[in-house]
């Protein structure tokens, strides 16, 4: 008796500490442990219209994705939660708009085919990571063995995409009209003429990794400020940003090479993407970052075509240079400012057919 | 009793403590074996075949004497290793075997695996003939694996490993073999011991990523890739292996797991697989595309169709060249429980008829840079019929052609340059240069010829023979077919009884086919006669003519031909004989220096110190001190010292630098990057080059140009690029830092040049400038201000006109085409009829852009530059009428230098062209032109002054480089050769 009274406070502190104890390594470290007390993420349709349009170029056209319309449904009404399409640029963009959704969301993507300059030129939407059947692989018949998915000048399409359990992540999305035998479908390769744009599945319980202050931490994705989005081509970064602006995406195409800009201590995440036919070492100079699905710090990443290197850091005080360092490449102009400074606006770098 | 409850009590909240921070020790656990996998990212090594190792003891390796392997020797006294798992010993016999067509290919000899129970031979798990990959061994992490290789020779070799990781691990020949087939891939599975959780592999299913059993896995595809190919292989539950050879249909069942292991034995991949996503080793990251280098390993499980269905999913490398070239496949998931079949694809081992000479119907090529054979064919028919040559193939319809780059530096294309009209898959093309290969098939009967678009005399040859076709006797006769299309889109008619012109060209590409691909057939001025020897074999042409191809055999009388210029030059003339091989060097090539006064040879530069490979062309500073030297079939520029021939400095530059020029006003190299976008600016200075800038020639986005022969303006102000592949021309503004193409005099609208423009010149006024489109044979001319093609020269098919002076002489596939000092002729080389033509330029001239002479070249008539005449040595009253200048061109298959004077009196009209002499560039003792001071860096063995093609007279005629010439130079000139623009007058 004497015992239990003595042990009493002892119990009951402990009990204290414990719960204390229990709340903070749940809220700080484990994921896993965090969407047992936050709200599920409803699924949602995405209603995506996209257009596929010329930019004149002497020298060779180049061609471009435009966002049309970005409806957000509810998947049981069908009702409209949400129309996205002004947070786009109005025109047609490299890289194509960046579709930004949550793990379990559905999205049924349309294209027209606005070409006007030629009669054949077939294009369409393949993407990566996304589950989709095989009548939306947007190939040819005689790749897919089922029907031409593409489509002609005037003509439009619907592919069906579902971001169903394991398909977080960046994934990229392109033309691949490309048959067995390429040349004589009429014109062939337009994934490396400005056909390519990105597709961001964001995890359900909000949660992405970070090198924060040289430690591996967990961060919300809503706490990140922008997601700043670069295909490395065989001869140039070409970009786009979508600014967070209070859980909706405003999106604003940065073109070719640009100066890209963030508030200090903003969570940034980059997502690089190779196409062409080079690899390219990527390096932002001054900034660490973790290698995906690692605890590993590097510096620095080889990126070959398709494939995808995303990673978050907090933009420090200071100009840096985002870059690819293989030779040729660099030469060439493959460099671009990163500035951090009060503001955080990104300027835009050449458009094509301007200047 | 309350002390005990006390103490449960507080062990409980212990226990809550505990669980609170146990998630994020757990989670801190997994992080470290993470962090452990990602220590040695690249980990596997590649054990090669055919190096010797510790084990090549034949005591402790005899064949089906296991006794002394394991009792007695104490290495499983007790059956289990020092983990206390069960771990094997495989003894695996390989064999090397050559295939029909050339191949090379591994075959399974033996396999034991001795465990504590004893030896069992598992030999029947394998095919039972070599394949191509090898046989898959598979092991488990912790077994010991001695593998044995036996080569063609006999000689053994052993090599041994002991993984401590799963995965999967190449073998391989070190040396060209490799990519030609001695790959196989060593399959580490997890040991399924008790003490080792990791029986399991790891893998996303179900949308998880989650521990797999290695026994649920149905089946395993092992995927190598290398040039622009898959080679595959598939093991089923039981681990029987049947090769799928290329590009196959994999099989496989809605949700069946399925184990994928891709390797890369040669060049630069990225692997993608439709529809489907997995987990990268070593990290949680989920990713559907991968890097494979050559030696990278990559092991993923997939559930078939999970969540996206059954389908043809198509899997295939990602880099675009890769795509266009063929690396593609089907990933074909059928229904639930289907049992859906691989399908095997195109093999070396596919049977064709006796005609093909190999009875194999996968010709494959490989490509080097050894000069003519460039494409050459593995089967190395020279035995079998030595007028062949090194690059031609047979194969029946339905057969395969298949190229691998796998012995040079540079990038190139594979092209169909001409095929049978209507044939399937055809053309088939890149849009750029690479590293890699090709694979495509022939479906229809007739003649194939593929070349390189940055390199356009590497050439293959494929006839594709019906075998139901015969001459007359039912002996083999072999399909040409009755229309042959050119890449640039004309017909040849290949019925020689319907007289068409085209025939005439047909021939002459025959016969250049054979030319160059045949050593034999190089012209050497050495000898008395020039024989060019076809093969003798019986061939159907259209209208079913059947002929001999030896009916276009030729011989020419050589005697007389060798003879000095009446004139001397002045000063020395370079000629990059670029075929030239050599005592020091793996590579082909070396620099000719001739003294223009004496006509003799006085150096060779070969470099061997850095083993130069191709020089190509070259140009000097402005005070013709040091020469620099591009390397075509290359990456680097070269630098040497003019007047002793010593080697200065290298820069790699990048893909295939073809031509080099400076800037006459700043003195800074410009170098065309024919294997990339566009020109690089380099700076010498205290013997070290630098590399400024990259100036691309096209805007971002769009097909790379490939930049071949460029000129800049006399003035410094532009530079003008033949863009080979985009079959249009740039004009770069140095001041505004700005481009130009080339655009429709009316519309203003893009327009074409013509096909594979190869080489420009500005004419010294800087008015207009000049692109000779090798392949549509045609020479541009075009406004240097504006961009606008302003004619085209046709020299195919000219008509003979009295008043321009054109004979008719056709002339076929121009290169190098200088315009003179003055800015009054056009000399050009034609390569593919051997011949040079002579173009009025001057605006003045009644006859302005048109052909007025044609001289006599040799085959692969190619190079040609401006030189001056040394007109000291004539009567001063006489040198008013004495043009100053020569011609000076160099041919590829032959070995002497051709000098013309285009205008021998001075009056302005080139109609009156002459050879002037010819000069023989061999450095054989029984050449009489050889100099008493003569010197080399190297020792040349073979093809002896062949390649002749960049050309360079020092000094430097051109304006704007002659008003810069040192002094010392210029006091040797005449007033003509110093100002001839007359700007000083």
């Amino acid at each position: 008796m004497k015992h239990s009274r003595q042990t009493y406070p002892i119990f009951l502190t402990l009990l204290i500490a414990s719960i204390i104890g229990v709340g903070n390594t749940m809220h700080s470290s484990n994921s896993a442990f965090a969407q047992y007390y936050k709200q599920p993420h409803i699924p949602v349709l995405h209603k995506i219209t996209l257009s596929v349009e010329e930019i004149p170029l002497l020298g060779g056209n180049l061609y471009a994705y435009k966002m049309v319309q970005h409806l957000v449904n509810d998947m049981e009404t069908g009702n409209t939660i949400k129309d996205l399409t002004n947070n786009y640029e109005s025109g047609p963009t490299i890289p194509g708009p960046t579709l930004i959704i949550d793990e379990g969301d559905v999205v049924s993507l349309t294209l027209h085919n606005d070409i006007t300059s030629r009669e054949k030129a077939m294009v369409g939407v393949h993407v990566h990571g996304i589950h989709y059947p095989i009548t939306s692989d947007a190939t040819l018949k005689e790749i897919n063995n089922v029907e031409d998915q593409g489509v002609n000048p005037g003509e439009t399409i619907t592919y069906s995409w579902t971001a169903g359990p394991g398909t977080v992540g960046t994934w990229p999305y392109h033309d691949h009209t490309l048959g067995l035998n390429t040349i004589g479908k009429d014109p062939n390769g337009l994934e490396m003429s400005g056909l390519f744009g990105t597709l961001i599945i964001n995890d359900g319980d909000g949660y992405t990794k970070a090198l924060i202050n040289g430690e591996p931490r967990y961060v919300k994705i809503d706490d990140i400020s922008k997601d700043v989005i670069c295909w490395v081509t065989d001869d140039a970064f070409w970009c786009n940003e979508a600014v967070n602006n209070y859980g909706e995406y405003e999106h604003n195409a940065l073109w070719e090479n640009p100066t890209i800009k963030a508030v200090n201590q903003d969570l940034i995440r980059f997502h690089l993407l190779g196409i062409g036919t080079d690899f390219t070492v990527f390096q932002l100079s001054g900034y660490e970052w973790l290698k995906p699905g690692t605890d590993r710090i590097i510096d620095e990443k080889e990126i070959g075509p398709l494939e995808v290197h995303v990673f978050t850091v907090k933009a420090d005080e200071g100009d840096s240079q985002y870059r690819d360092i293989i030779q040729s490449h660099f030469k060439s102009g493959m460099f671009g400012d990163f500035i951090v400074d009060e503001m955080g606006i990104s300027i835009p770098g050449e458009q094509p057919g301007e200047a | 009793m309350k002390r005990n409850s006390s103490n449960i009590i507080l062990a409980l909240f212990a226990a809550i403590l505990l669980t609170s921070t146990l998630p994020t020790a757990l989670y801190n656990s997994l992080d470290s074996e993470k962090k452990l996998a990602d220590s040695n990212p690249s980990g596997h090594p590649i054990i090669k075949a055919a190096e010797a190792s510790e084990y090549n003891n034949q005591d402790y390796y005899d064949n089906d004497n296991y006794d002394n392997m394991y009792s007695g020797n104490g290495y499983y006294d007790n059956g289990y290793n020092d983990n206390g798992i069960d771990s094997k010993k495989h003894q695996v016999t390989v064999k090397i075997e050559r295939l029909q067509n050339g191949q090379y290919a591994y075959k399974m000899v033996k396999h034991i695996v001795i465990d504590k129970n004893g030896p069992t031979d598992l030999t029947d798990r394998y095919s039972d003939i070599a394949t191509i990959p090898g046989p898959s061994i598979e092991i488990n992490k912790g077994d010991t694996l001695i593998l044995k290789s036996i080569l063609e020779n006999n000689e053994v070799k052993v090599d041994s490993i002991k993984p401590d990781e799963v995965g999967s691990i190449e073998y391989s020949a070190d040396d060209f073999t490799r990519e030609l087939g001695l790959f196989g891939a060593i399959i580490v599975h997890p040991n399924s011991g008790t003490y080792d959780y990791a029986g399991l592999e790891k893998g996303l299913v179900d949308g998880e990523i989650q521990k797999i059993n290695s026994d649920d896995i149905k089946k395993q595809f092992v995927l190598f890739m290398v040039g622009s190919t898959f080679w595959g292989m598939e093991i089923d539950e039981n681990h029987l292996q049947t090769p799928l050879w290329t590009n196959p249909t994999l099989g496989s069942d809605l949700g069946d797991l399925v184990q994928f292991h891709v390797l890369g034995s040669g060049h630069d991949h990225t692997f993608h697989l439709h529809a489907h996503r997995w987990l990268d080793p070593g990290t949680s990251d989920i990713i559907d595309v991968k890097t494979i280098h050559p030696g990278d390993s990559h092991d993923f499980i997939v559930k078939a169709g999970q969540f996206v269905g059954a389908g043809h999913w198509q899997y295939h490398c990602h880099v675009f060249a890769h795509m266009e070239a063929g690396m593609m496949g089907i990933f074909n998931v059928g229904d639930k429980n289907s049992n859906t079949q691989s399908i095997p694809g195109a093999s070396p081992y596919d049977q064709a008829s006796p005609s093909t000479l190999t009875e194999s119907n996968f010709l494959t090529f490989r490509v080097t840079d050894q000069p003519g054979t460039w494409f050459n064919n593995v089967a190395n028919l020279d035995s079998v019929l030595p007028t062949l040559g090194g690059s031609f193939g047979i194969i029946n319809p339905g057969g395969t052609a298949h190229f691998v780059m796998t012995d040079t530096n540079t990038v190139h294309t594979v092209t169909s340059l001409l095929w049978p009209k209507g044939a399937a898959n055809m053309p088939f093309d890149q849009i750029t240069g690479y590293q890699g290969g090709a694979i495509v098939k022939l479906e229809d009967p007739g003649l194939y010829v593929f070349t390189c678009k940055v390199h356009p005399y590497m050439f293959a040859g494929a006839v594709v023979d019906d075998p139901q076709t015969t001459d007359n006797d039912g002996n083999a006769a072999y399909d040409i077919g009755e229309e042959l299309q050119l890449a640039n889109g004309v017909v040849l008619k290949t019925d020689p009884t319907l007289n068409d012109p085209t025939f005439g060209v047909f021939t002459s590409l025959v016969k250049t086919f054979f030319k160059v691909t045949n050593l034999n057939n190089w012209k050497d001025y050495m000898q008395t006669t020039y024989v060019t020897e076809l093969p003798p074999v019986n061939v159907i042409l259209g209208g079913n003519n059947i002929v001999n191809l030896n009916i276009l055999n030729t011989e020419e009388d050589l005697t007389g031909k060798l003879f000095n210029p009446e004139i001397p030059g002045l000063g020395e003339v370079w000629v990059d004989t670029q075929f030239e091989i050599t005592e020091g060097k793996s590579k082909p090539g070396t620099a000719t220096k001739i003294n223009t006064g004496t006509w003799e040879i006085e150096r060779k530069v070969s470099l061997p110190g850095i083993n130069m490979n191709h020089p190509h062309n070259m140009w000097t500073d402005k005070d013709q001190n040091v020469i620099y030297q591009t390397m075509w079939f290359d990456q680097r520029l070269a630098v040497f010292d003019r007047e002793t021939g010593e080697f200065i400095d290298v820069f790699n530059v990048g893909d295939a630098p073809s031509h080099v020029i400076t800037n006459p006003l700043s003195d800074l190299a410009y170098v065309a990057l024919n294997g990339e976008q566009g020109v690089a600016e380099l700076e010498l200075s205290d013997g070290q080059l630098d590399l400024l800038r990259i100036i691309p020639m096209q805007k971002s986005g769009q097909d790379p140009t490939h930049p071949h022969g460029h000129w800049i303006s006399a003035d410094g102000s532009k530079m003008v690029t033949p863009n080979a592949l985009t079959a249009d021309s740039t004009i770069y503004d140095f001041a505004s830092d700005s481009i130009q193409r080339t655009i429709d005099s009316t519309t203003g609208e893009d327009t074409s040049t013509g096909v594979v423009p190869i080489a420009t010149a500005i004419r010294p006024q800087g008015d207009k400038y000049y692109v000779a489109n090798l392949l549509d044979s045609t020479i541009s001319v075009i406004d240097l201000d504006s961009g606008k093609l302003l004619k085209n020269i046709e020299l195919l098919a000219p008509l003979f006109d009295s008043d321009t002076g054109n004979d008719g002489t056709a002339h076929a596939l121009p290169i190098q085409t200088p315009v003179d000092p003055t800015g009054k002729f056009m000399v050009t080389a034609n390569t593919l009829t051997g011949s040079i033509s002579v173009v009025n330029t001057d605006p003045n001239s009644p006859n302005t852009d048109e052909v007025v002479a044609s001289l006599p070249c040799d085959p692969g008539c190619h190079g040609a530059n401006f030189g001056f005449k040394d007109l000291s040595q004539i009567p001063e009253q006489d040198r008013d009428n004495t043009y100053p200048y020569y011609a000076y061109v160099a041919s590829k298959f032959s070995n002497v230098l051709t000098v013309v004077d285009p205008d021998p009196d001075n009056d302005g009209d080139g109609s009156d062209a002459v050879i002037a002499g010819r000069i023989l560039l061999k450095e054989d003792d029984n050449n009489p032109a050889i100099s008493s001071t003569y010197q080399s860096d190297d020792n040349t063995i073979a093809l002896d002054g062949t390649g002749g093609q960049g050309v360079l007279a020092i000094p430097n005629p051109y304006p704007g480089w002659v008003y810069n010439l040192p002094p010392f130079y210029t006091g040797m000139l005449t007033m003509e050769q110093q100002d001839p623009l007359h700007l000083n007058s």
